[in-house]
């Protein structure tokens, strides 16, 4: 995989479900890309018509933009495995397919209804070499998919069958589970290869995803205790008149806080 | 257009309407004075859009009478015309036409129904645009704007017709959760401002802080209305209980 270090993307579903599905990834793609964005996620439950958008947006990322071709990411919404624990391999399988469409290296997915055991991970060893896709584990923000505990024996179960798979680390969705997300960060950073910088707040009965500089977590130690070198994707509402501005805006305060010197 | 500071400006009358075999408004009475604020809100299905939609004639009715600034809407065709430039309606889809940039948008209307000059219907639209606070995309297309900013250009559409009463039909429910506010922000500046408006909603936020009324619908009926303290502290009929008990929860779920 080429380097990516210290790439800064924007997870499409940042510029709200009904407006993407409005007006197309790929516009909001160029958006981001104007705002100075280094790559974007693009969204399967935001594309519209996948067989037109993806090698739409495929086009589009190889095009060389001041020099260098814009990273891409898929994010597949169904879960890696079904709720029954068995592995979802066609569903996997659907995803890495959309992955080459769009020309995505990597691949996010949650574990969903894992269930330890250890079949399937031949198969989804081989799926993943054959395809030549880094598969990225999110922390969603289920209780099946979503804690500490069910990751970490996902995560032992692969690791003893020989498959060493990187971690997509959402910052906020632990807080959905009543994770700590700094605790998360000590115990999963040496496997983390993407950051969803995510701040959220509590509302009276649920979780809102804000700005990290907004987020009622301790992010700054969190993003501190995550690899600096792997690349960190905005995935909050970018609201605003000049939408354009506000992105290039959140973009900088990103890359500002990487910045800092640990 | 006969205008009674004593008179409703608008009266519907045992107004009932059908849709094939199936009633989808039942005795409607209602009155509203000039300047009132009313959130109309009610379960999917339950004629709510059809009642405000009735106020422009964007439908008709087979029975009872509607009376909009003095002019009967159910007495004949001939004034409809001069009612809907009266009436300004909002819709959930925001309808702007994809071909003509935000300014022309908005100037078309005034230039064709109200005989403007481009050059006032452009300085019109602007002084509206600017009240919705997106001067700066007069010159963009509809494309090029998020939702919210659509639904502000609807709404200035509406006012570059100098309209005496707005009618919203659901203007929020189209957008993401992050938009609604500039919409409703807007909205509020109106009814500030002193616009008759109803509104067809289920912000509840909004109802509570904007409106003099609120009105409940169920199969086609008003079931219950009352000033917005006593009707979400005090509702009295099961099915507003039952609504609001959903409705609420939802928006804190």
């Amino acid at each position: 995989m080429a380097p990516s270090a210290s790439k800064t993307l924007i997870s499409l579903t940042s510029f709200g479900a009904a407006e993407v599905l409005r007006h197309g990834q790929l516009w909001f793609a160029r958006l981001s890309q104007a705002a100075g964005a280094d790559g974007v996620e693009v969204r399967e439950e935001l594309l519209r018509d996948a067989a037109r958008e993806l090698p739409e947006l495929a086009a589009w990322a190889s095009e060389a933009a001041h020099g260098q071709a814009m990273d891409l990411v898929y994010s597949c919404p169904q879960p890696l495995y079904a709720a029954d624990g068995a592995l979802a391999l066609a569903t996997l399988q659907h995803a890495i397919a959309a992955s080459h469409r769009l020309g995505a290296r990597r691949l996010k997915m949650s574990i969903g209804g894992f269930a330890a055991r250890p079949e399937g991970f031949d198969a989804l060893a081989q799926a993943l070499k054959d395809a030549g896709i880094a598969l990225l584990i999110e922390n969603d923000q289920t209780a099946d998919a979503g804690t500490v505990q069910a990751l970490e024996r996902f995560f032992a179960a692969a690791d003893a069958a020989g498959l060493q798979l990187p971690m997509t680390f959402d910052m906020g969705n632990w807080a959905y589970q009543g994770e700590c997300a700094l605790q998360a960060a000590q115990c999963f950073s040496g496997r983390v290869g993407y950051v969803h910088a995510k701040g959220v707040q509590r509302l009276p009965a649920k979780w809102v995803a804000v700005p990290l500089t907004e987020s009622a977590l301790p992010w700054r130690a969190t993003l501190r205790a995550l690899p600096a070198d792997v690349p960190r994707a905005i995935e909050y509402p970018l609201i605003g008149d000049d939408l354009e501005a506000v992105t290039r805006r959140e973009l900088q305060s990103l890359r500002a806080i990487r910045a800092l010197p640990a | 257009m006969i205008t009674n500071a004593q008179e409703p400006i608008i009266r519907l009358q045992g107004v009932e309407k059908w849709f094939d075999k199936f009633q989808v408004l039942t005795d409607i009475n209602l009155e509203v004075r000039t300047g009132e604020r009313i959130v109309i809100c009610g379960p999917s299905g339950s004629g709510k859009s059809t009642m405000i939609r009735c106020i422009n004639r964007l439908e008709t009715v087979q029975k009872g009478k509607i009376l909009v600034d003095g002019i009967d809407l159910t007495a004949g065709g001939h004034n409809v015309d001069s009612v809907r430039q009266e009436v300004g309606m909002v819709f959930q889809q925001f309808n702007l036409f994809p071909h003509l940039t935000i300014l022309q948008n908005c100037a078309l209307a005034p230039m064709r129904s109200r005989g403007l000059s481009k050059a006032e219907a452009e300085e019109r639209a602007m002084k509206y645009l600017t009240r919705v606070r997106i001067p700066d995309q007069a010159h963009k297309y509809p494309s090029q704007l998020s939702g919210g900013q659509q639904q502000r250009v609807a709404i200035a559409r509406a006012l570059c017709m100098s309209p005496k009463i707005m009618l919203f039909d659901e203007p929020t429910s189209a957008l993401d959760p992050e938009m609604v506010k500039e919409v409703l922000d807007t909205m509020i500046g109106l009814a500030e401002d002193g616009m008759t408006m109803l509104c067809v909603t289920h912000e509840m936020g909004f109802a509570r802080s904007v409106a003099d009324r609120v009105i409940f619908m169920a199969d086609g009926k008003i079931i219950e209305q009352g000033p917005p303290d006593s009707f979400f502290s005090n509702p009295q009929h099961p099915k507003t209980q039952t609504f609001l008990g959903q409705i609420l929860s939802n928006h804190h779920a």
